[in-house]
């Protein structure tokens, strides 16, 4: 049956969608071929549809997203982490510690089951990491300045590209640096406030240091996937280290427990990034 | 041991994430709102990671996406509103049965371009899309501003692609339909109009739009 002006009007949206069936198709093309009025009602309908698509087109917000992104991606963390705890409730460790010693698995297990901090007290901690932690409570002043002015000042000092780690929690803000000496090398430290889990704020400091064939015994090995964390844990301040693609060193320090320390390095930007080169 | 749960964060950011924009774009759509477009795509990645061992690696993760924020939205987002949403929908599902039907197409024969002369009405547009009923206002997001066909939209809001045609016809309608009344309440739009020497392109017996009554209503 040809197709009628009449018709149209029921077909034309599915027309211009491009979803009628062949049939249907042809036949409409017939009859706007022959029939002026419904060819120009075709036309203005589907620059109407073209034009009021463009105005449907959300507006760009890429503050937002920056935001959502990194919200989501904490959550994607939050989800792993629970799904650790899960999976070494039932037996299965995520985190190998590397030397696994007992009184470190006793801990870990005790964190699971309790909320009593573990303290896997490593036996005589590397000079670096003792210094790092006795550097947090060094009362020199930070300078102050942006991330930016921050990265540029430490790159200075270290002659070295730095990338001053971001760390993943919303409220997380990079407070100052110092110049300082770790082990005989130059050092830069960085002081952050970070939230935990819970919301608090938690001093976080950072030292970045050239850390080829920096000696790191003494500490926990944990890995994560094909990337080692070196954690210690020294009169109640936790420290995480690892060694990026290019032997560039991050010790991190806080008052935090150990177990959330290591879950806000990993989620940090450089701990990403180098771990995906290492990875491919 | 640690390779599964690894794998599975580096697959989901890879094939998950770079659809964030665009559940980000589709949710303040059908919110209308940057806080509750953000809190329900947040809400539909975490579901998406949960459950993400049921994702077919092979099919498309967006549409699966989709139909998580379809399904989100409907039941978290909506419920509050459901009552109201549910009279509305009668009303709607009413006037395009009715006399109205008439009306509207009366419009659309008229003169559809008219009624979207300027950039400016975009904000009019996210307006009036936000005052259909939530199944109809889903059909027009997913087709017109993401794309998706018939059948995946069929997929997405699991009903036939019959129910999802009339809903994706009547939303625009209804979009059209509120459009005119922004048009005509801001005095861009006569319901009837003499010839006062404005020009509209396909002009004939259309509406008229007066761009600088438009302008000055701003």
């Amino acid at each position: 049956m040809a197709t009628q002006c009449k018709d149209i009007e029921a077909l034309l949206p599915t027309y211009l969608d491009g979803e009628l069936d062949p049939h249907d198709r042809l036949s409409v093309d017939h009859h706007v071929a022959d029939c002026a009025e419904c060819r120009e009602r075709v036309r203005a309908e589907a620059s109407y549809l073209q034009q009021v698509r463009a105005l449907l087109v959300p507006p760009a917000m890429p503050a937002e997203l920056a935001r959502l992104d990194q919200r989501v991606r904490a959550g994607l963390d939050d989800e792993d982490r629970r799904a650790m705890q899960v999976r070494r409730r039932t037996g299965v460790a995520w985190v190998l510690p590397g030397g696994a010693s007992l009184a470190a698995a006793a801990a870990l297990v005790m964190f699971v089951v309790s909320e009593v901090r573990p303290v896997p007290v490593a036996p005589a901690e590397a000079p670096a990491v003792r210094q790092a932690v006795r550097d947090r409570i060094n009362d020199s002043p930070v300078r102050v300045g942006s991330p930016q002015e921050v990265s540029v000042a430490a790159q200075q000092y270290l002659r070295k590209p730095v990338r001053t780690p971001q760390f993943r929690p919303q409220g997380s803000s990079l407070r100052g640096w110092q110049p300082r000496e770790l082990d005989g090398r130059d050092a830069v430290l960085l002081l952050y406030d970070v939230p935990d889990s819970r919301g608090s704020l938690h001093q976080v400091t950072v030292h970045l240091i050239d850390a080829s064939g920096l000696d790191l015994r003494g500490s926990e090995r944990w890995k994560i996937g094909s990337t080692e964390l070196w954690v210690a844990s020294l009169g109640g301040v936790s420290t995480v280290t690892y060694k990026d693609q290019y032997g560039f060193g991050y010790v991190f320090s806080s008052d935090m427990e150990l177990e959330e320390l290591a879950w806000l390095v990993v989620g940090t930007d450089v701990f990403h990034r180098s771990r995906e080169l290492r990875d491919q | 041991m640690l390779q599964p749960r690894r794998k599975q964060r580096r697959d989901f950011e890879e094939i998950a994430l770079p659809h964030l924009g665009s559940l980000h774009g589709a949710a303040f759509r059908l919110t209308r709102n940057a806080r509750d477009a953000e809190d329900l795509v947040q809400d539909v990645m975490l579901r998406a990671y949960r459950f993400w061992d049921s994702f077919e690696r092979d099919s498309n993760c967006k549409a699966w996406l989709f139909k998580i924020l379809t399904n989100t939205f409907i039941n978290s987002y909506q419920k509050a509103k459901r009552g109201r949403e549910v009279l509305n929908a009668a009303v709607a599902e009413q006037q395009t049965t009715d006399g109205v039907l008439v009306h509207e197409n009366a419009v659309s024969q008229r003169d559809p371009e008219g009624l979207l002369l300027d950039h400016s009405l975009s904000e009019d547009v996210a307006r009036a899309l936000a005052d259909i009923p939530a199944d109809f206002r889903l059909a027009v997001v997913l087709c017109d501003i993401e794309g998706f066909s018939y059948k995946e939209i069929a997929e997405i809001m699991e009903c036939p692609v019959g129910t999802v045609m009339s809903r994706l016809h009547r939303g625009r309608r209804l979009l059209k339909q509120s459009l005119r009344e922004y048009a005509i309440a801001q005095g861009v739009l006569k319901e009837k109009q003499g010839d006062k020497g404005a020009s509209t392109p396909s002009g004939e017996s259309g509406d008229m739009i007066r761009l600088d009554d438009y302008r000055r209503s701003r």
